[in-house]
């Protein structure tokens, strides 16, 4: 009843004089090159965007070397630039569940990846810079997803849009160095190793539900 | 078993080194609370960066927006019963009616303007600023309880509009305008049609 209760209210303050509040009415009420503030939406974005720090958990967990670590987040920021990008500019309408559903499976290939699965069960590496860059793509069609439902002006759209950019890497940082030291922190326990497998496990479980979570949302819609 | 080599005691950073990285997040953490996070999303801008970065003015305006919105709310529980009696009375004085409305709207503030219209039936509008432009949405509200509603037109910064409404259902319907500009606009609004009345919501 509470949660009825709340949704009904999240449906009044969305459609009173159709104006959305938070971050979307915020969007539609601005006109014109806003820089920073976009900067800004995109690091929010990403460091509240549980789906995109999961896959980021998955792909550094193993890695030590700053170099290593590095290259694999450059590559992940190449794919979702560009397709962040090219989908707003070519307003790709991909369903947004269904996008959210790969990168819930993305998750789950990661933890997979992790636990060594593919060479046990195919006797080969799928090459992981290749895979990373790949769902680098399908995240950077969620956040064009996104930013295509907050109805952006399109004065000023690709300034703005590349203020969103640099934004979203901004917060990748943000939330990879907060990783990047609890896991140190942990890396140097013995129990590192001991819980690594568990511990993918369950970093593919949560990558399931988001994938099974997006499903539910896509069929009853 | 795994993917991944095992590091050697070397490769992994000193306990000296995780502490200095513990404090300096924290450090940051602090300082984008207060001079980012703060201004952006609460419209607090104690330290004056927020104004500086232009996100101060994002918080204000989620402010005033979640004001609104919860003032909207608490009108539309109060008027509920005039609403009803309305809508009889519309049912006996349904005629052609003609308005001009003049409002001046302060920067930041936004105000709303509704006809009372039966489903289908047609309103020819204008409006106009005298100087300056205004965000608007061209929309409809059910009578309390319906929960319809509909977006007809919107826009930004705009001068003037002009054309014909035809109401999709039973209700209000009008435009909700919006200041964004610096100084007052004034809106001058001419209907013409067949509508129960003209309303100020907001």
């Amino acid at each position: 009843m509470k949660n009825l209760l709340f949704f009904i209210f999240i449906h009044v303050s969305l459609f009173a004089h159709g104006v959305a509040t938070g971050d979307q009415g915020y969007i539609q009420q601005i006109n014109g090159i806003n820089f920073v503030p976009f900067m800004y939406l995109g690091a929010k974005h990403m460091v509240t965007g549980y789906d995109h720090i999961l896959f980021l958990v998955g792909v550094i967990f193993f890695l030590y070397r700053l170099r290593d670590i590095g290259i694999y987040v450059t590559l992940f920021a190449i794919g979702h630039s560009s397709t962040l990008i090219f989908g707003v500019f070519a307003d790709i309408h991909i369903n947004a569940y269904i996008i959210d559903a790969i990168i819930g499976l993305s998750v789950v290939y990661k933890a997979l990846d992790n636990l060594g699965a593919y060479q046990q069960w195919f006797g080969m590496q799928p090459n992981t810079k290749i895979t990373t860059l790949i769902f680098g793509l399908f995240h950077g069609f969620g956040l064009a997803t996104k930013i295509i439902e907050f109805d952006m002006d399109p004065n000023g759209l690709l300034t703005n849009l590349i203020a969103f950019n640099v934004g979203v890497e901004i917060g990748q940082l943000l939330a990879l160095s907060a990783i990047l030291i609890l896991i140190s922190y942990w890396r140097k326990q013995p129990s590192f190793i001991t819980y690594s497998y568990s511990t993918n496990i369950v970093l593919m479980i949560l990558g399931f539900m988001l994938t099974g979570n997006q499903l539910i949302g896509y069929f009853n819609s | 078993m795994f993917n991944a080599q095992q590091p050697t005691e070397k490769d992994l950073p000193t306990s000296a080194q995780l502490l200095k990285s513990t404090i300096i997040a924290i450090l940051v953490t602090i300082i984008l609370l207060v001079m980012v996070i703060l201004p952006a999303e609460y419209g607090t801008d104690p330290t004056g960066v927020g104004k500086l970065l232009g996100l101060k003015e994002m918080g204000d305006i989620k402010m005033s927006l979640l004001e609104e919105s919860q003032n909207e709310l608490s009108q539309e529980n109060n008027t509920s019963s005039i609403d009803s009696d309305s809508l009889d009375k519309a049912m006996v004085n349904n005629t052609i009616n003609n308005d001009v409305v003049e409002i001046t709207i302060e920067p930041g503030k936004a105000i709303e303007i509704k006809l009372e219209i039966k489903s289908g039936s047609l309103v020819q509008y204008e409006w106009k600023t005298i100087k300056g432009g205004l965000n608007y949405n061209l929309h409809g509200d059910g009578y309390k309880g319906s929960q319809k509603f509909i977006s007809y037109k919107k826009g930004r910064m705009v001068q003037s509009d002009s054309g014909e409404l035809q109401a999709e259902f039973d209700g209000y319907h009008g435009w909700f305008w919006r200041n964004r500009e610096e100084f007052s606009v004034t809106v001058i609004l001419q209907t013409s049609g067949d509508y129960i009345q003209i309303k100020q919501m907001l």
